[in-house]
């Protein structure tokens, strides 16, 4: 057993605890037990800023932390951000309610547990039997922090044949670095070798791991079902369990895993970051909208901070703006603009980033009926794009549809023509034929109004036959609307009144009547509709006298 | 798997809430009566120790719960020593005067889930307690393989004929006999692939001896 006051002094110690009373008396225990220079923090924000800022070589950290990440969390960030060293110690404090704590992630696990509640004679023996086993690894993690893996497999070797009560946690570390070396096999080994004696969760998630990895994906999610029923809060299991099935092709499948996993450890920022992906790719927008904003919500204080996560929550909120003039609807608009703000002001010198909030915000505007707004974003997000040093084909192509949604159809075809010189993949060629064939669309539309006001020209200086050609040219497009009918309806009639009733001129008013259909009562233009219909009704019957 | 009636659904969501309560509600007791003076810790001290013991009865519960639904239980290296601590500092509270050793090596280790194997210890301490015994002792045997068996051994009146020959669970007047029962169970789900834990209890010529035995 190693001397505690030797082993902690000079060791640069953090403590993290919400309640004030628990990390003074933490701190008085540890300054009794040899600590020299400790830092505490009071929530896991705090925590992570010192960590960002120190070395340390021990942090104790409750695991219930309030709101923010939990001890977990906390270790998974600092060991991802490669902010703790392997050979630096990691202990969770958990209370009595420990039965109820979510297992962290395989490659994450804490060097040791103290529950609380407990005296210093309990906290001195805990740490000692934690530092002991540490120094044994000693070797292991030294390797480990020199990005040395092979060697470090080399020394668990040593161990296991050394040290037998060492077992369970060299063959952890062991089954981690071989997987890092991908080494399945070898992994798969050590790990079946443990379980043949002990039943332990992470084996079975590891060996579940290398067996997926070797290639037989139906053995691994078998496994990893079994190992849920046994285990059902070890929520590594759906993720591994998510990775297989989009392998296989079953995203809808994968999703509802992820979604399972959530429901018990929704303090992930990873986890919701990749169901939100999965789910927008299955056009789940219900699942990926609120996924995104956890993603955002948890990663703004933390390494996962990411702009995806701010674009995609503001692309899914889109989903939900049906009726501007509904509350539901301008709460989301809301929200997808305070999530682009943020991004705005967090990513300002990166251009790229700044582009596809633009054309997100000039959507959203689009979708909130403020035509105006939405064309100053896309105004916006083409002096971005101009000052890209070699945009990418997708942002030209959303730049093309932002173009076409706020009406500027000249700055879209000169787009479109651009593209369709260039290289494109299959899926933004269909984009852009789906565009191309948007703007003619549009185009159709505006020359059928200029047709219309031509016509209405004519009629109104009373060249009733020269209206009753553009009105019949304007008419001649399916997409005609039916003002542009009733139009040519009261040309035609109003030619006929002043000279006579002509049969086919009759049967061409016919026909346009049929097209119109019903108008209701409602209907701002069913009066005059009425009007047109009883004169043509009169006209019909002088014909036939 | 036992079939689950709605009412044991509610009692059991009940029960775990109960805990969490008792858990926040002696966690403020305790700060409370650390910023009292001396005088006050005195009186305040009888419900502290109340609902200490409402607090284990509900873990114990929902621990009982757990078993009874086969329910997981993570197994992990785990120092008999530091888990009799533990179990010890628990009991203080509640037995003041009970003189507790803890004579377990500290090099000894075992693979067992912790936070069951302390609420064991912690209701066969209480038994001894409640049977009037002084003192208790814990001490612990390793067997091959890192099996091993912990054992509570109290200068008590030792068990009653009838419960060592299984005929009885209990024998103090207010007792739900759920006690050895319960630690029972906890032993057995301790597995290995070819052994099972055990609780064996037998009486010695001073007082009562209760023998966890962990594969």
């Amino acid at each position: 057993m190693i001397n505690l006051e030797k082993a902690l002094a000079g060791r640069r110690i953090l403590i993290v605890d919400d309640l004030v009373e628990a990390r003074s008396s933490l701190k008085k225990m540890a300054t009794l037990l040899g600590g020299g220079k400790i830092d505490i923090a009071t929530d896991g924000i705090e925590a992570m800023n010192f960590i960002h800022k120190n070395d340390y070589d021990i942090v104790l950290s409750d695991y219930n932390l309030g709101r923010t990440k939990d001890g977990q969390q906390i270790l998974e960030e600092a060991r991802f951000t490669e902010r703790l060293r392997a050979t630096s110690l990691f202990i969770v404090i958990t209370g009595e309610n420990a039965i109820d704590m979510v297992m962290g992630a395989l490659e994450y696990d804490p060097d040791g547990y103290i529950t609380k509640p407990y005296t210093l004679n309990m906290l001195k023996e805990r740490l000692i039997r934690i530092i002991t086993v540490k120094e044994e690894l000693r070797l292991v993690n030294e390797a480990i922090d020199l990005q040395k893996y092979d060697l470090a497999i080399k020394h668990c070797l040593e161990v296991l044949d050394n040290k037998p009560r060492l077992r369970l946690p060299a063959s952890r570390v062991l089954g981690q670095l071989l997987l890092r070396q991908k080494k399945f096999q070898q992994a798969l080994d050590v790990y079946s070798q443990l379980l043949n004696d002990r039943s332990v969760s992470w084996a079975k998630l590891g060996q579940a791991i290398c067996i997926y990895k070797l290639g037989d994906p139906s053995s691994a999610l078998a496994l990893l079902n079994r190992t849920l029923v046994e285990h059902p809060l070890y929520v590594q299991c759906y993720d591994e369990i998510a990775k297989i099935l989009l392998s296989q092709n079953k995203p809808i499948e994968a999703q509802e895993a992820l979604e399972k996993a959530i429901a018990i450890s929704p303090k992930a920022v990873l986890r919701q970051m990749e169901l939100g992906r999965i789910a927008f790719e299955n056009g789940d927008m219900a699942a990926a909208e609120p996924a995104f904003k956890y993603s955002i919500r948890l990663g703004r204080y933390s390494c996962h901070k990411s702009v995806k996560n701010y674009l995609q929550f503001a692309r899914a909120a889109q989903t939900f703006l049906n009726n501007p003039k509904e509350r539901q609807s301008q709460n989301k608009a809301s929200e997808a603009f305070r999530a682009l703000d943020e991004l705005k002001q967090d990513y300002a010198e990166d251009q790229d980033c700044l582009f596809e909030a633009s054309i997100i915000e000039s959507k959203t505007h689009l979708n909130m009926a403020n035509n105006d707004d939405a064309k100053r974003s896309a105004n916006e997000a083409e002096q971005l794009l101009a000052k890209l040093e070699s945009p990418k084909m997708d942002y030209k192509l959303q730049m093309t549809e932002t173009f076409i949604d706020t009406d500027q159809s000249v700055k879209a075809q000169i787009m479109i023509d651009e593209l369709k010189d260039l290289e494109l993949s299959d899926k933004q060629k269909i984009m852009l034929n789906r565009l191309d064939h948007d703007l003619n669309g549009e185009a159709l539309k505006r020359h059928t109004t200029s047709l219309n006001d031509e016509g209405v020209g004519h009629y109104e200086r009373g060249e009733l036959k020269e209206a009753i050609i553009a009105f019949d040219q304007a008419t001649a497009y399916e997409q005609a609307g039916i003002s542009v009918m009733l139009n040519s309806i009261q040309a035609k009639i109003s030619l006929m009144e002043r000279d006579r009733p002509d049969k086919k001129m009759l049967q061409n008013c016919r026909t346009l009547l049929i097209r119109i259909g019903e108008i209701t009562k409602n209907d701002e233009r069913f009066a005059r509709y009425a009007r047109l219909r009883k004169t043509y009704d009169r006209l019909c019957r002088a014909a036939a006298e | 798997m036992i079939k689950q009636s709605k009412f044991e659904f509610l009692v059991a969501a009940f029960v775990h809430d109960l805990k969490n309560q008792l858990q926040s509600l002696s966690g403020q007791q305790d700060l409370l009566i650390n910023d009292l003076p001396d005088e006050y810790k005195q009186k305040l001290a009888p419900m502290l120790r109340q609902t200490n013991q409402i607090k284990e009865d509900t873990l114990r519960l929902v621990s009982l719960f757990r078993l009874e639904h086969n329910e997981h239980f993570a197994m992990d290296d785990a120092w008999p020593k530091d888990t009799a601590s533990d179990a010890i500092e628990s009991c203080r509270l509640q037995f003041p005067d009970l003189v507790i050793d803890n004579r377990i090596n500290s090099d000894a280790q075992g693979f067992y889930n912790e936070q069951l194997i302390k609420l064991a210890l912690v209701t066969l301490i209480t038994n001894s307690a409640q049977a009037g015994a002084k003192q208790v002792e814990l001490l612990c045997e390793e067997l091959n393989n890192q099996s091993l068996n912990i054992i509570i051994h109290d200068d008590g009146p030792g068990f009653n004929q009838d419960i060592l020959e299984g005929l009885a669970d209990t024998t103090k007047a207010e007792g739900t006999g759920l006690g050895l029962s319960f630690v029972e169970m906890i032993c057995q789900a301790h597995q290995s692939a070819s052994q099972q834990g055990q609780l064996t209890i037998n009486n010695s010529k001073a007082g009562a001896i209760a023998t966890l035995y962990l594969p």
